[in-house]
């Protein structure tokens, strides 16, 4: 227990330096950008005095050193500041968008590996058949799919062609925004709230995005599947299972894959940045309130604070999941310490 | 050799087994007919590639893919394995007829204590059986082998290769099953831990009153352990006696190479011998003796005809030169 207490504040700790090389990147990039926030709310035209006046006022006419030594000292208080553009905290459109994208995340996660590995053994269990020739084909189209595309097809397709499912926005219109105050989760809050009608609509809004993100990244973990599937089913302990007369059921999904997830849970962990990154497109090609777009409609208004805000929530995000990642390691991998 | 009167547990009659690949097809097995006897300990020897680990495979109907049968039968107290169906097979396998392999390195799920390997090895064949008495007969078994039972909650990689390959024999005994089928099974370990394991599997023969067949290149190990020695060479069959019989006169050319390339410290050998050639390409129907090439005492007639297995006085060889009698 002490151990893996240990071992948890190690992580924690590693985290910060990490943090802050990206934190100083971004603020760097920020300010080097072409364009700042006072031109974005004024326009080109403002005389130069107003211009002046509202760089004063955001503390922009700084230089750009102690501009970062002030926001450093603002973060150490677990304070992310406040918008430039608009008047308000940062934290409250972060805490506002977060759960939306992680929400999205996590269903498209679902889908991915819902189609990745059942396919991936598939074919692996076929291989050189029809079968395995078509799952590799689709692994290998939907890679090179752009995400963006995807969405578009599928809004085509599901929303427009087959009006099935909604394509835009988390829930419908008639649906009054104060009963999902409690987590932001609206999966859960309609859950907690026993609102079935809701809950419906809720998860039909998920259908079409969760399946862009979803099958787009499906790609990798079916040709990941089966390679690695293949590889253990030519090991020894498979062969000897079959020789003790275990059931091939049992044999290919509790010997097999079990050892096969190992590096699939692996490439999980580093496939989760390019998940979020397809959030983003995801989030714009749906019109999601989440992160993605947050983040995309403040770069252009220049909003310094709340970019920084975004991207270190995004930051910790990912570490939060590479921490799961080694936790699940340690669960499946009896020879994996933490 | 086994009295006449005891019929064979294992009859193997005309086997063939043949893996169809690209450029043709591999003849693995070739009208391999072998009857192995309740309590004998039969050893299948011969270099790497003869077939061996094929046949000894197929007995449970476990032919690595594409590998399939081509012709013949593997009767099993007079049912043919061969034609048995999964359900009949799933049952046979382990129960009747257990098999431990060359690597104990990797014949143990690395993610599976022990101790699951145990539960699992009974619970496939007999559901009912709780956990609590799976252990205990694990425990009972680990006693025979030597190994501790608190070993039971580790894992693999907690375990010395020798350790392993005793689990693995465990896991094979569990049920108490008629036929050990022995793939190398010392290959993987060192001397010290190989001459340690070949007494345990002396022992074991006995306790468990096994019919072993003990598949391997290591003639050592044969001579200290088989009753009758069945040498392969090509996919074939070619030489079939006792243990004395082949080390004391043998009959084919092969095994009269196989002899002299057992490097001998008491008489002090000047030079190790080797055998000239390399095993046959098994592609295709052959058409001679697949031996013939290698054979310092070919004959025309052994690059025209196959020779077949024939009886002399109870042992049994394939050449052409023992067409007059021995």
């Amino acid at each position: 227990m002490r151990r893996i207490l240990n071992y948890f504040l190690m992580r924690v700790l590693l985290t910060i330096p990490m943090l802050f090389v990206l934190l100083t990147l971004v603020f760097v990039v920020l300010r080097v950008m072409p364009g700042d926030p006072v031109s974005a709310m004024l326009g080109g035209h403002a005389p130069e005095y107003v211009i002046q006046q509202k760089k004063a006022e955001l503390g922009l006419n700084k230089p750009i050193f102690e501009q970062y030594i002030d926001y450093l000292g603002q973060l150490a208080h677990g304070d992310l500041g406040n918008s430039m553009i608009f008047v308000e905290r940062v934290s409250h459109p972060i805490a506002q968008r977060l759960p939306a994208t992680i929400e999205l995340t996590l269903f498209g996660l679902i889908v991915t590996l819902g189609i990745g590995i059942p396919l991936g053994v598939r074919a692996s269990r076929k291989r050189r058949t029809a079968q395995d020739f078509g799952i590799r084909f689709y692994a290998n189209i939907v890679y090179c799919i752009p995400v963006f595309w995807m969405g578009l097809i599928l809004q085509m397709v599901f929303g427009v062609l087959l009006p099935i499912f909604p394509i835009a926005g988390r829930v419908g219109a008639r649906i009054i925004s104060s009963d999902f105050d409690r987590t932001g989760f609206y999966v859960l809050d309609t859950l907690m709230k026993g609102n079935f009608a809701d809950l419906g609509d809720v998860l039909m809004h998920l259908v079409l995005p969760a399946f862009t993100l979803g099958i787009t990244l499906s790609g990798v973990f079916v040709r990941l599947t089966r390679a690695n599937m293949l590889d253990v089913l030519k090991s020894d302990y498979v062969l000897a299972s079959r020789a003790r007369g275990v059931p091939e059921r049992r044999v290919v999904y509790k010997h097999a894959l079990k050892n096969a997830l190992i590096p699939i849970v692996t490439m999980l962990g580093l496939q989760f940045s390019a998940l979020l990154a397809g959030a983003i497109l995801t989030e714009t090609t749906f019109s999601w309130p989440g992160m993605g777009r947050l983040l995309l409609e403040r770069i252009y208004l220049r909003d310094y604070p709340t970019v920084q805000g975004v991207i270190i929530v995004y930051a910790l995000f990912v570490s939060v999941v590479s921490l799961i990642v080694d936790i699940v390691y340690a669960i499946i991998d009896p020879r994996v310490q933490l | 050799m086994p009295d006449s009167a005891n019929e064979p547990i294992l009859d193997i009659r005309d086997l063939s087994i043949i893996y169809p690949i690209s450029i043709g097809t591999v003849h693995a097995v070739q009208d391999v007919t072998l009857s192995i006897y309740k309590g004998e300990v039969l050893g299948i020897v011969g270099e790497s590639g003869c077939g061996k680990s094929t046949l000894g495979l197929s007995i449970l109907k476990l032919m690595k893919p594409p590998g399939r049968i081509g012709s013949g039968s593997i009767l099993y107290k007079g049912t043919d394995i061969l034609g048995m169906d999964d359900r009949t097979l799933l049952d046979m396998r382990g129960r009747n007829i257990a098999m431990i392999f060359q690597n104990p390195l990797t014949s143990l799920d690395p993610l599976m204590s022990v101790e699951r390997h145990f539960i699992e090895a009974i619970q496939v064949h007999e559901p009912r059986t709780g956990v609590p008495e799976c252990i205990e007969r694990a425990k009972k078994i680990l006693a025979d082998l030597g190994i501790e039972g608190n070993r039971l909650k580790e894992y693999p990689y907690q375990l010395s290769g020798g350790m392993r390959q005793r689990i693995m024999i465990g896991l094979a005994l569990i049920l108490h099953p008629d036929i050990l089928l022995a793939d190398e099974p010392t290959t993987a370990l060192d001397v010290i831990v190989e001459a340690g394991f070949t007494e345990l599997l002396i022992r074991l023969h006995e306790l468990y009153n096994l019919t072993v067949v003990l598949i391997s290149h290591n003639l050592g190990l044969v001579a200290q352990m088989a009753d009758r020695i069945a040498v392969m060479y090509g996919g074939r069959l070619v030489e079939l006696a006792t243990v004395n019989q082949i080390f004391e006169k043998p009959l084919h050319p092969y095994t009269q190479g196989l002899m002299n390339c057992v490097p001998n410290i008491l008489l002090e050998q000047k030079e190790l011998n080797a055998m000239p050639g390399s095993p046959p390409d098994l592609v295709g129907e052959p058409t001679a003796c697949p031996f013939a090439p290698r054979c310092p005492k070919a004959m025309d007639i052994c690059r025209s005809r196959v020779p077949p297995l024939k009886d002399y006085g109870g042992r049994r060889t394939a050449c052409w030169l023992y067409e007059g009698g021995v």
